[in-house]
Formats: structure tokens, sequence, C-alpha cells
């Protein structure tokens, strides 16, 4: 699946910079926790 | 927790930026190695697996983007730690920032408002590989690293104080709007995936059912004394609960280890075998102690219900059933042969270096941790 975004399948990709994406989101929400 | 990242802590701005940079060095780093681990195990578990993995990855995301949702709660697995105190006077200022960051980057020991990290964890495991889940993780901990700027105007204690109480308040309307966008472009990324990708269910079956039992098991070992209560509570007779201690954890260890040795199908027959004697035991429980049955199982240490003990049973016999009925994906290890006379030594030297590695990672996770609270 996501293997794939590394030999060019366009979808593949856009999935993982949306998981890059969602994790610095995640990341920068962790601030506000105790 | 930011307000041990201030300038206030480390005596002024100019140690400050250099303590900062490696606190985001530290998250960055573990968070990274995070996401290889977990690239890691799901290549060992046989991922990527295909339509299945990315149903499973759009189906957590939908979860978790509705727990989004004011009024609506999606349980985040967490161990709400705190980066010890200790750490800060035992160690010199560049070691201990270094590990704080190293601390807070790997989100799951210390607390997580949001399911975002779950989804971006289950896809660096569906991944299979070590490269995809640490580019997927590791922003998670340059962003938790960096988000410590915030800190960087705070002279006084009392200013730190200020911070946190600010951080606090902040709404959460915010925050719930970005993370909940961003799975919901996730999720429907990965089930555009599926729709173009292999079958994959018997390679996710078995992965799942490895991945179930092998927390069962270490969440025992974990806490082997709540398990040794759980036990006791059973009332079962004295030899049968003394070997259940660690009979039980080491049955359930086997499932994975024959899954991840190339034996999915032995591992569901096995996993069908202990469910069926759960079974019964929660029968005989529900016989015993009413409508609330003492469960070790997961982790969790309360009473449960037996109507929802015979379900999960029932689920997870389900999942062993489709692995031993369906073919067997290829196997994503094979066992090496015999070493050649030349490769004994070699070999013999590895294994005690594994072994001495292990043991160090154990007792320094143990005494890096003795500080920590609840």
């Amino acid at each position: 699946m996501l293997t794939d975004a590394l030999g060019g399948d366009a979808v593949a990709g856009a999935l993982v910079l949306a998981l890059v994406a969602a994790s610095a989101v995640a990341g920068w929400s962790a601030l506000y926790g105790p | 927790m930011v307000e041990t990242i201030t300038p206030v802590v480390y005596g002024g701005r100019a140690r400050w930026t250099a303590a900062f940079a490696l606190h985001v060095a530290g998250a960055t780093a573990s968070a990274a190695m995070f996401g290889l681990i977990l690239g890691g195990v799901g290549s060992l578990l046989g991922a990527p697996w295909g339509r299945a993995g990315a149903i499973a990855l759009a189906a957590a995301a939908a979860v978790y983007a509705l727990g989004e949702l004011p009024r609506i709660t999606a349980t985040v697995p967490q161990l709400r730690r705190q980066v010890p105190d200790w750490w800060r006077e035992f160690f010199s200022w560049p070691v201990a920032a270094t590990l704080y960051g190293a601390g807070l980057g790997i989100g799951f020991f210390t607390y997580l408002s949001h399911g975002t990290l779950v989804v971006v964890a289950l896809a660096a495991l569906a991944s299979g590989d070590p490269l995809v889940g640490a580019i997927v993780v590791a922003p998670f901990g340059l962003a938790r690293g960096l988000s410590a700027a915030r800190a960087s105007g705070v002279r006084t204690q009392e200013a730190s104080q200020r911070l946190v109480d600010h951080l606090a308040e902040t709404p959460e309307r915010g925050r719930s709007i970005a993370n909940g966008s961003a799975l919901v472009v996730v999720g429907g990324l990965s089930l555009v995936t599926a729709a173009g990708a292999a079958d994959g269910w018997g390679a996710f079956a078995t992965a799942a059912l490895a991945l179930a039992f092998a927390w069962a098991a270490a969440s025992k070992v974990a806490d082997v004394r709540g398990w040794r209560r759980t036990l006791a509570a059973h009332g079962l007779p004295r030899g049968v609960g003394a070997a259940a201690v660690f009979g039980v954890p080491t049955a359930e260890a086997l499932v994975p280890v024959l899954a991840v040795s190339g034996w999915p199908r032995a591992a569901a027959i096995w996993a069908l075998v202990l469910l069926l004697v759960f079974t019964v035991e929660a029968l005989r429980a529900w016989r015993r102690f009413g409508p609330h049955v003492p469960c070790g199982c997961f982790g969790g240490r309360e009473a449960v219900s037996p109507a929802a003990l015979l379900l999960r049973n029932a689920a997870l016999a389900g999942l062993a059933a489709t692995v031993a009925l369906r073919p067997a994906p290829p196997p994503a290890f094979s066992w090496p042969g015999w070493p050649a006379p030349g490769e004994v030594l070699p070999m013999v030297l590895a294994i005690v270096g594994v072994g001495v590695a292990g043991f160090t990672a154990w007792t320094a996770t143990k005494w890096l941790g003795g500080g920590a609270r609840p």
C-alpha cells in the first residue's frame, strides 16, 4: 500500500503526505495537553 | 509539560536555544525510531495488507474523526506518564533536554487528547516499510518538539505558570477541527487506495490475531502483580493458579511467534484452543461471580460482563477461523539454515550481543522511568 509511495503512485504519495500533515497536527496539538 | 523547556529553567536565552534544539532533535529521533520499528513489525506481520490494510486505516481514521465531534468520545490508548522531574537534576542540561524530547516523541507514553497519532501509527504498521514508518511518524516528534518554542519568551516562574494556564484554557475547537480535517483526508485517500489494491485479508487477519495475542501476553507480563490479583480472584486450584501466572502469557505469546515464523494456520488453531479454554473459564466464573467476571484481558484489571467477554472471544475466534480456513499468505519470515562451521562463533557472539543489548535497554528503561509520576 504505502510502499508504492516511494515508487511514484500518485494516490499513495498523497496519502503519505496527508499522514505527514496529520502527524504534525497531532504533535502540535499535544502542546495543549497536561 | 512545556514549562520544563523554558529559558527560566535553562538559565537564560542562549542556553535555552541550544537545549531547545536538542529537545527537538530528541523528539524527532524518538518518533522516527518508533515509526521505523512499527514499519519493521508490520513487515514481519506480512504488511502491506492491500485492500484490508487500507480499509482498516480508513475505518480508524473515521472513528477518530468522529471522536473530534462534540459529545462523541473515541478512546485513545495512552499511558499518561510525565517525563520524570529528576532527569533535570541528575543529568547535565544537554542530556536532560534531549531525553525530555525523546520521552515526548513517542506520544503514547504521555497524554494524548486526539486519536490522530493512533491512525498515523497504524499507517506506519500497515506500510510494512520501516522507512515509510519513520517518514510518517517523525513529524509528530518534530512538531511536538518545535511547539516548545511557545516558551521562548518565558523569563520568570510566574510567566511560565501564565503560559501553562493560557495553554490549558485555550479552546479545544481549533485543534478538533485541525485533527478532524486531517483524519478525513487520510480516511478518504485510504478508501481510494483500497479501491485499487489487492485483497490482503488473509495476511491482515493473521496480523490482527498476532497483535491481539501479543498485546494480551505483554500486558500480563508488564503488570504481573495485577495479573496475579486477577488470577487470585478467579479462585483457581493452587497449582493451576501458580502455573497460569506465566503459563497463560507464554501460551498467548506463542500465537504471534507462530504467525511471524511462517505458520499462520498453526497460530490460528492454537489461538482457537486458547479461546476455548478462556471461554470455559469465563463461563465457570460467570456461574461463580455473577454478572462481574474478573478479567486480566489486554491489561484491563476491572471486572467485565460475561456477555462482553464471550462476544470478544467470539470475535477473536472468528478472526482465528478466518486465518485457519483461508489460503496461507506467503511467509514474511523464513528460518535460516544451520550455520556452517565457520559461522558458529559469529552467531553465538551475535546472540549474546542481542541479549546484552536487550537487557541493557530493559534495565535503562526501568531506571530512567523510576521517577515517573502516574
